[in-house]
């Protein structure tokens, strides 16, 4: 017994055991605990005495007012508190203290998620007495309890890594407040969702047509992002000189390939192509805003990066797009985006939906990554020739945000200036740099000309940067390891 | 064990937070890591710790590069940053149970040897107190007992004795005295240069992030001699008169200035410590009645003012 004890003391993460501790010995959780259960009586006593007995449906109108103070205690509570606790030791001032030990950041961040998640469950079994005596009133049955439990604890788990990679975001005030802001957003659709979700399995019950689909790929689209912000988040806190993009890359391949089958099954039972191309366009969009990320990324490796790239060419070339760097995130993001739209055109010509509203996915898809790229790479160039004392290379990303914005907007302005009132029939010169043109016929093929040329020359200009990438992508010189090798090998001799 | 620091470079942009800096030490010293601020001695350690990577060079810790092998070099390297434990709500042996469990120490061995630690520190008293209710002396203790718990061969302490009282700096000059005497390299960066000349065996100055010089006490003293002053300085004392000793001591041979200073008389000898003899053995031959006569050692805090000039990046 001592032994299987000390196996599972030793092989626990020790973040789980720390924040555990800490939440016990301190009184916030047990506040919140204490004030949760104090609501949820006082909840299901007032809707027992509104009710006198004589709703037929009143077991499920509990359920669903203790579901809802629930989802909502719980979206608002724990990711804030999982986030506030990461962001306390991952501060400028504080940032070593987790990552001078052996600990991996993954371990670290999946420590603060199951951590948070622990006592979301504490807070769930807490209240499943509450919520199973609701099965003694009328109008609800059991499986439905517990699947509204189920759903309801699987969107509070994302919720608590959507806390906690807004506290990787190592940045200023207020950009920390603007994406808490996001994040805010986020909840509240996810809190609108869980609550919608439950009404829905209340009213109707676990046997209505498509429940078991609906319900399934809401929680591997759930899962997906779970996935997603988890590796985010381990590359935010990863060291600069590790390789950041490879877990995050790998993570968004399998995302891409779980949603691609997903939507492949949701064509061929629905008999219409809508999921795959929604899928293309989504993943199209995905693939644009990493190029925005890429082009934030480093442009030379360091030495623990480069005893790693492989020596053989193809081993080479796949390390490049998978390795941290600008140039292999670009042609990464360019490889994806064809692929999808490679993958998703074949799959509507295969299963015999292919119309005009596949032409139309198929130029919104290119024009994504295209737009994408594009300001990516003038962001790029701005930054490195005219702005290099202002913006640092990480934030090249909101430059290429601004780029975009500005984009959409002045065209705007300028048609109101030139042409006034009739601004309204010149749609080619407005959206001549709005991604949004893609989507429209008129307007898309005086786009994609202006925008393709425009990537032409932003590309000629940054060749000599990319060739240069290309070249000090190398691994290290045999003589710079066997010098680390021998070094090595004179204390044991 | 042996640490070498390799032609060390880190640029952050234009600054050169370290520029080509080279030295080495090894078990069983205390080695001193001098400079101004913004010197470059905290990029330097944190290099050293596996938490920044150089622009180019490398830092050997008993062989294994914290640049290729970062995570083996964590296992070798205990660090004390300059900032304190900031963790709420946890207490002093839970903060040290969770970095041995962090570092992979086992049980049933973690437990004896977070207690050995916490024995060792001198925290075994206040081991169920919360971090936060510490003073910033037993916070250092505790961040001193962090980087500990792993037992790794070096010890890289940035600024610890900044802001202790003199008992909690005398305990931890201590500490650090027992801990190098069991073999354990320990570099340690600190202002209070007085204190840190008690306990180091050799320092390395720098400035902007270049190396002055480096090497044990005495050959730095050497070095700073041979450029800036006499060879020896002593300090006499006689019972009576100051002048009558001072106008003879003018006269004297090897003697190169002599001056009043409060009750002693200063004197500057071109030579060593045979000449300081000599010097000691003429005067009580001329029946001058000496009640002191000491050699003046210059003093770390000299050096490091007359080496650098205090300019920051």
């Amino acid at each position: 017994m001592k032994k299987l004890t000390n196996y599972i003391d030793n092989h626990i993460n020790p973040i789980v055991v720390k924040e555990l501790r800490q939440a016990v010995n301190g009184r916030f959780v047990s506040g919140v605990l204490v004030l949760f259960l104090l609501i949820s009586v006082i909840a299901i006593l007032v809707a027992l005495a509104a009710d006198e007995g004589r709703s037929p449906e009143a077991g499920g109108e509990t359920l669903l007012l203790i579901n809802g103070i629930l989802v909502i205690t719980c979206l608002l509570f724990l990711p804030t508190y999982a986030g506030a606790r990461l962001a306390s030791e991952w501060s400028d001032t504080n940032v070593d203290l987790l990552f001078i030990t052996t600990i991996k950041p993954r371990a670290i961040i999946w420590g603060k998620v199951l951590a948070t998640t622990i006592l979301g469950a504490l807070i769930y079994s807490a209240c499943m007495p509450f919520m199973m005596l609701t099965f003694l009133l009328r109008g609800i049955d059991l499986p439905s309890i517990l699947i509204v439990l189920a759903t309801g604890f699987l969107g509070v788990v994302v919720a608590i890594q959507f806390g906690v990679f807004a506290a990787t975001i190592s940045s200023s005030r207020g950009f920390r407040s603007l994406i808490s802001l996001g994040v805010l957003a986020g909840l509240a659709v996810i809190a609108f969702r869980l609550i919608d979700h439950a009404i829905q399995t209340v009213e109707r019950g676990i046997g209505v047509t498509h429940f078991w689909v609906q319900t399934g790929t809401w929680a591997a689209c759930v899962l997906c992002l779970l996935a997603l912000f988890n590796a985010f988040s381990v590359a935010l806190i990863s060291p600069v000189s590790a390789n950041r993009a490879l877990p995050v890359r790998l993570t968004m391949m399998a995302v891409w390939l779980v949603t691609g089958v997903l939507s492949f099954c949701w064509t061929t039972t629905s008999y219409n192509g809508d999921p795959i191309l929604a899928w293309m366009l989504l993943s199209c969009v995905a693939f644009g805003c990493c190029t925005l990320i890429a082009v934030c990324e480093r442009e030379s490796w360091g030495p623990r990066l480069q005893r790693r790239i492989p020596r053989n060419a193809l081993g080479r070339l796949c390390a490049l797009l998978l390795y941290s760097g600008s140039v292999g995130g670009l042609m990464w993001s360019w490889l994806m985006a064809g692929l999808t739209m490679g993958i998703g055109a074949a799959s509507v010509l295969y299963l015999g939906h292919w119309s005009e509203e596949v032409h139309r996915y198929l130029w919104a898809s290119f024009g994504m990554i295209l737009f994408g790229y594009t300001y990516a790479l003038s962001a790029l160039l701005l930054r490195k020739y005219v702005l290099g004392a202002v913006i640092r290379p990480e934030h090249t990303w909101s430059l290429a945000l601004l780029l975009g914005a500005l984009g959409c907007s002045l065209p705007w302005l300028l048609a109101w200036l030139l042409f006034g009132r009739d601004r309204w029939r010149h749609d080619e010169f407005v959206y001549i740099v709005n991604p949004y043109a893609m989507f429209m016929i008129p307007t898309r093929w005086s786009s994609l000309v202006f925008v393709g040329t425009w990537a032409g020359l932003v590309t000629i200009a940054a060749l000599p940067s990319f060739i240069g990438q290309l070249r000090r992508f190398r691994p290290a010189a045999p003589s710079e390891t066997g010098a680390s090798d021998q070094t090595q090998a004179a204390p044991a001799a | 064990m042996l640490v070498q620091v390799q032609n060390l470079h880190r640029y952050f942009g234009r600054t050169k937070a370290v520029d080509d800096l080279s030295f080495d030490f090894g078990s069983g010293q205390i080695f001193g890591f001098i400079g101004p601020n913004g010197a470059g001695k905290t990029t330097t350690m944190r290099i050293m710790a596996t938490l920044d990577e150089p622009t180019s060079g490398n830092i050997m810790i008993n062989g294994t590069s914290v640049t290729e092998d970062p995570e083996r070099a964590r296992k070798l390297v205990g660090f004390m940053p300059d900032t304190l434990p900031t963790h709420r709500d946890i207490t002093v042996h839970e903060y040290l149970d969770f970095f041995a469990r962090a570092y992979g120490v086992r049980n049933p061995q973690r437990d004896e040897v977070v207690h050995s630690i916490e024995e060792f520190t001198n925290l075994l008293g206040i081991k169920e107190k919360t971090l936060r209710a510490l003073s910033k002396g037993m916070k250092q203790r505790v961040s001193l007992a962090r980087a500990l718990v792993h037992d790794p061969p070096l010890l890289v302490l940035d600024e610890p004795a900044a802001g202790l009282d003199p008992r909690a700096r005398v305990e931890l000059r201590e500490l650090l005295k027992v801990l190098a005497q069991r073999g354990k390299a320990i570099l340690i960066s600190s202002h209070i240069l007085t204190e840190l000349a008690e306990i180091v065996n050799g320092a390395v100055i720098i400035e902007h992030g270049r190396m002055v010089t480096a090497g044990t006490i005495d050959q730095i003293l050497a070095g700073a001699n041979q450029t800036d002053r006499a060879l020896t300085k002593v300090l006499i004392r006689p019972l009576g008169e100051l002048e009558p000793l001072h106008r003879a001591l003018l006269e004297m041979p090897h003697v190169e200035a002599a001056t009043i200073d409060g009750e002693h008389v200063e004197v500057d000898l071109d030579g060593g410590e045979e000449v300081a003899c000599a010097l000691l053995a003429e005067l009580i031959k001329r029946e001058f009645k000496v009640l002191e006569f000491k050699q003046h050692r210059v003093h770390l805090e000299e050096i490091f003012m007359t080496m650098t000039k205090g300019q920051v990046q």
